[in-house]
């Protein structure tokens, strides 16, 4: 016999209900503990949090913003600060308990802990619910405020023509240079730029200066003073002057300046405007570059031919000399004008450098001098000996080659200002003329291109698809010279769209953190003015077209959605290989922009939802335990968690759960529920 | 009867005071009322004697005795010894003790027939417990502490002994002891016993914050409800009645 020893556990009373309990360091009961000590005493059951609606973020006393999604960690963060009688207790566990996310509460479940009696810890759980209250923040308040501006950049080109600007803002989109811009307003002749604070504006002269031969002129004006403390408070205007050169150009220069510039010839060509102005003689194939310093310094290099004076010539014939420079080749050309083709006999025999471009009939764009009504002191100084009578400049490409539909690329805008200049009809035609010429020569020029952005167009496949249609004979008979360029496809980018917008609705959860992740990279720009931007989808302007607002960050068009991805395939090209049979099937039918909220595809419900505005229950949390520790973030079940209508299988599995398949359709139906609710809120909110 | 004191807002009322059943010693100093609460009780049954010990208020700590003897430790003046031996009744017997443990209250726990000791107590200072009180004496410990006067109190009735005392050690003391004994607390869950409560056969004083839960496991396990200083007389005399019948 083995001695056993008894392990009864002695009891004893509570001393206050007389309940026999093991003994503990109270020697009470818990539900005495409870009874006479609250050790939630002393935190507020209720608080408000500030939230700006206009750019999401949420107050962190005493002044910063920070953009946190609901039930996130950050937020948890923030409003476990609110609370301030924690610091008396130690927090075992905090959680979010799910509201709604329109109901503008949060609700958080915290466990804490705290010495009672002498060596005695009680730990309660309780629930505080926070007021979710609207508040702008300063930048915001800027922001809608337009004339909160501090300092202003005013960039002006004394040219009739827009074409630099629509580079220029190709290359401050790039460069995210808008970033701080707080306000960007079209005025005539050019753009103004708000910022909030001088360095701001700086950088932004600086960076156009990095771009364009620019000179810039700094004004300030004083809104206040204080005598006593010696501040002052200015508005600062920085005036950036564009050179009024442009690409193309025929350029006169004075004989002592071209002497200056290496002996060039006193008339040139323009061809490239980069930081410097990059010249050419056509006549020797000689180059130079003019910087902003020696333009400004004597600003006597004018323009006496521009994009607006440009002739089309027929090429007769070509005849190589030799000399090569770069892409060009040093020609006799003999042309006749298109207004004499046929006519008569006028021809002209041209030394141009577009040899190895041109070739018997092409059509050539050129300066017809003898024609041409020139008011320029420097041009009527020089030698007639030395004015050739046509200057030939591009090459022209057929018209109808170039259809605009057929472009399958498109660039994004900045969110610009009209101000109170709406354009007139004919400013606007101009307009037109002015991007569609632009637009050309990014095809033309690949170099041109190298320095911006640009993004594939969804919807050009289609309207290749229905030209294609309508004018299959007309596109076949018209083939009678070589193909108009193209933006090869390798150099577009793809565009990321997020929006509360029509064609989203297929995106996972990678989108979504994409999307999280540029708004915290950027949490100065608005990021929400989603739905403005798909105003324009159905016309064909590519300019308008997809418009992305320009006051976006940039990041939001860098990445990359799966889904576009392999429409793009499907469309462009043979030398894609679309990602897996089953997405493509997914992708391509649609696209006829679904609003519905939830569409049923391939067995999966697949919801529409604003990324910054996601609030979403877990299946598993159907049967959400309370004492989950912690810090819980629930996620929407997706389409990559298909519920139980799809397979066989699963539907066995939940015969044998037995009630969980009537859960998941209830969870279903609420999910639905909060979508049209978040909707409406939406709605009010763009209101 | 079991009643509640309080000494000069203390709850510790075996600090200050010491019970046996034939004499009670409280300390000096204190306030009127407590004095009352006790002269109350026991003024006309027992003396109720007011003293120091060493200069200290902590009589009940650092004294030990039953209705036999009274020991004090070796810091006690003579004048305060002198003073015991007027005032307590001729058959108590009062005895200096020279003990390294000082605190004789904290680390002996008696009732008439037996006391329980700490076991590192001096073996001279033993023998002397068992000549002055005349009791069987076991070297124990209570829930595992030393300070067995601390952590329980105990009279010819019953005992009441720390909250986490053990079955095994209570069935084990309790055999030692030959009274019923209890796990329980006093002063609203103070696991001190021997501090906040003093007993004999017929009362006990507890601190004021015991609760009324706690004074009714006095009572029961001490059999306060209808103790009397004459009650065992009336007992004996039913008992005497009932064989001569």
């Amino acid at each position: 016999m083995e001695y056993v020893p008894e392990s009864r556990q002695q009891l004893i009373l509570c001393c206050e209900c007389g309940t026999a309990i093991p003994p503990n360091p109270a020697n009470m009961c818990v539900n005495c503990v409870r009874s006479i000590v609250d050790i939630t005493e002393g935190i507020p059951k209720q608080a408000t949090v500030h939230w700006c609606k206009n750019c999401e973020r949420y107050l962190q006393p005493p002044a910063t913003w920070l953009a946190c999604d609901l039930e996130s960690r950050e937020l948890l963060a923030l409003c476990l600060k609110k609370l301030r009688g924690l610091t008396k207790v130690r927090l075992i566990d905090a959680g979010f308990v799910w509201t709604e996310p329109h109901s503008r509460r949060i609700k958080i479940k915290l466990t804490i802990q705290k010495e009672v009696f002498a060596a005695t810890i009680l730990q309660q759980a309780f629930e505080v619910e926070y007021v979710v209250a609207s508040m702008m923040c300063p930048d915001c308040t800027k922001v809608m405020a337009q004339n909160m501006w501090k300092a202003m950049v005013q960039v002006r080109q004394k040219v009739d023509h827009q074409r630099t600007f629509f580079y220029l803002e190709q290359l401050i989109l790039k460069h995210n240079a808008h970033q701080d811009t707080i306000n960007i307003k079209e005025v005539k002749g050019g753009l103004d730029f708000h910022f909030a604070q001088r360095s701001h504006a700086i950088k932004m002269c600086d960076f156009l200066a990095s771009m364009v031969p620019t000179r810039s002129k700094t004004s300030e004006q004083l809104i206040s003073s204080d005598i006593h403390n010696g501040t002052s408070n200015y508005k600062f205007t920085y005036s950036v002057e564009i050179i009024p050169i442009c690409r193309d150009d025929l350029v006169v220069i004075p004989k002592k300046t071209a002497n200056m510039l290496g002996q060039i010839a006193p008339l040139t060509l323009c061809t490239r405007v980069g930081n410097v102005l990059h010249v050419i003689d056509f006549r020797t194939l000689q180059t130079s570059s003019v910087t902003g310093f020696a333009y400004w310094r004597t600003e006597d290099i004018t323009p006496v031919c521009s994009m607006r004076d440009l002739k089309e010539f027929y090429v007769l014939d070509v005849e190589l000399l030799g000399p090569r420079h770069g892409r060009y080749a040093l020609a006799d050309i003999t042309v006749q004008r298109m207004a004499d083709v046929g006519r008569n006999d006028n021809e002209f025999i041209v030394r141009s450098h577009l040899g190895n471009l041109l070739a018997y009939g092409d059509i050539v764009l050129g300066y017809d001098l003898d024609s041409a009504n020139i008011n320029n002191a420097n041009f009527d100084s020089l030698k007639q000996d030395d004015v050739p009578s046509v200057v030939l400049v591009k090459k022209s490409y057929s018209e109808r080659r170039r259809k605009r539909k057929n472009r399958n690329w498109r660039l994004k805008t900045l969110d610009k200002d009209d101000g109170e200049l709406a354009p007139k009809k004919q400013d606007k035609e101009k307009l037109e003329a002015d991007f569609e010429t632009f637009l050309r020569d990014l095809e033309e020029d690949p170099e041109l291109r190298q320095n911006i952005n640009l993004y594939k167009d969804q919807e050009a496949a289609q309207r290749a698809q229905r030209v294609m249609d309508d004018d299959d004979d007309d596109m076949a008979d018209s083939d009678d010279g070589e193909d108009a360029p193209e933006v090869p496809l390798e150099e577009l980018l793809e565009d990321l769209k997020i929006g509360g917008g029509d064609d989203e609705d297929d995106e996972g959860n990678e989108m979504d953190m994409a999307a999280a992740k540029n708004a915290s990279k950027f949490p100065g720009t608005g990021r929400s003015l989603s739905g403005k931007e798909e105003t324009n989808d159905d016309n064909d302007n590519e300019y308008g077209s997809e418009v992305n607002d320009g006051g976006e960050s940039e990041g939001e068009g860098e990445g990359e959605v799966e889904g576009d991805y392999d429409e793009e395939a499907s469309d462009f090209g043979e030398e894609y290989q679309s990602g897996s049979e089953e997405e493509e099937d997914d992708y391509s039918n649609d696209e006829a922009d679904d609003d519905e909220e939830a569409t049923e595809r391939g067995g999966s419900r697949v919801y529409n939802m604003r990324p910054s505005q996601k609030r979403s229950r877990d299946d598993s949390d159907a049967s959400s335990d309370d004492e989950e520790y912690s810090i819980s973030r629930r996620t929407r079940r997706r389409a990559s968690n298909p519920p139980a209508a799809g397979s066989g299988e699963e539907e066995e599995e939940d015969r044998e759960n037995g009630d969980s398949a009537p859960e998941d359709e209830l969870e279903d139906a609420n999910n639905n529920e909060d979508d049209d609710e978040e909707d409406v809120d939406d709605d009010e909110d763009e209101n | 009867m079991a009643v509640r004191a309080q000494f000069e807002n203390n709850n510790e009322i075996g600090v200050f005071s010491k019970l046996t059943n034939s004499y009670c010693l409280v300390a000096i100093g204190g306030s009127e009322n407590f004095y009352s609460v006790f002269e109350s009780e026991l003024g006309d049954v027992i003396p109720v004697v007011h003293t120091s010990i060493a200069g200290t208020r902590i009589i009940g700590r650092l004294t030990a005795g039953n209705k036999n003897g009274l020991l004090v430790p070796s810091t006690t003046t003579d004048q305060e010894l002198q003073h015991l031996r007027d005032s307590l009744p001729d058959a108590v017997k009062i005895r200096r003790v020279e003990e390294r443990l000082s605190a004789l209250g904290n680390v002996i726990a008696c009732n008439d027939y037996v006391a329980l000791v700490h076991p590192d107590l001096d073996r001279e200072t033993e023998e002397i417990i068992a000549d002055v009180l005349e009791v069987e004496v076991f070297r124990q410990t209570v829930a595992d502490n030393v300070l067995v006067g601390s952590y329980c109190s105990i009279s010819n009735q019953g005992g009441l002994v720390h909250p986490r005392t053990s079955v095994q050690d209570q069935d084990e003391l309790s055999s030692l002891l030959q009274v019923p004994l209890v796990a329980g607390t006093v002063n609203r869950g103070s696991d001190v016993i021997g501090a906040g409560l003093v007993v004999n056969d017929w009362a006990a004083f507890a601190g004021m914050d015991t609760t009324s839960t706690e004074l009714s496991v006095v009572e029961s396990i001490f059999k306060l409800q209808d103790a009397q200083p004459t009650t065992i007389v009336s007992k004996m005399r039913d008992a005497l009645i009932d064989t001569h019948s």
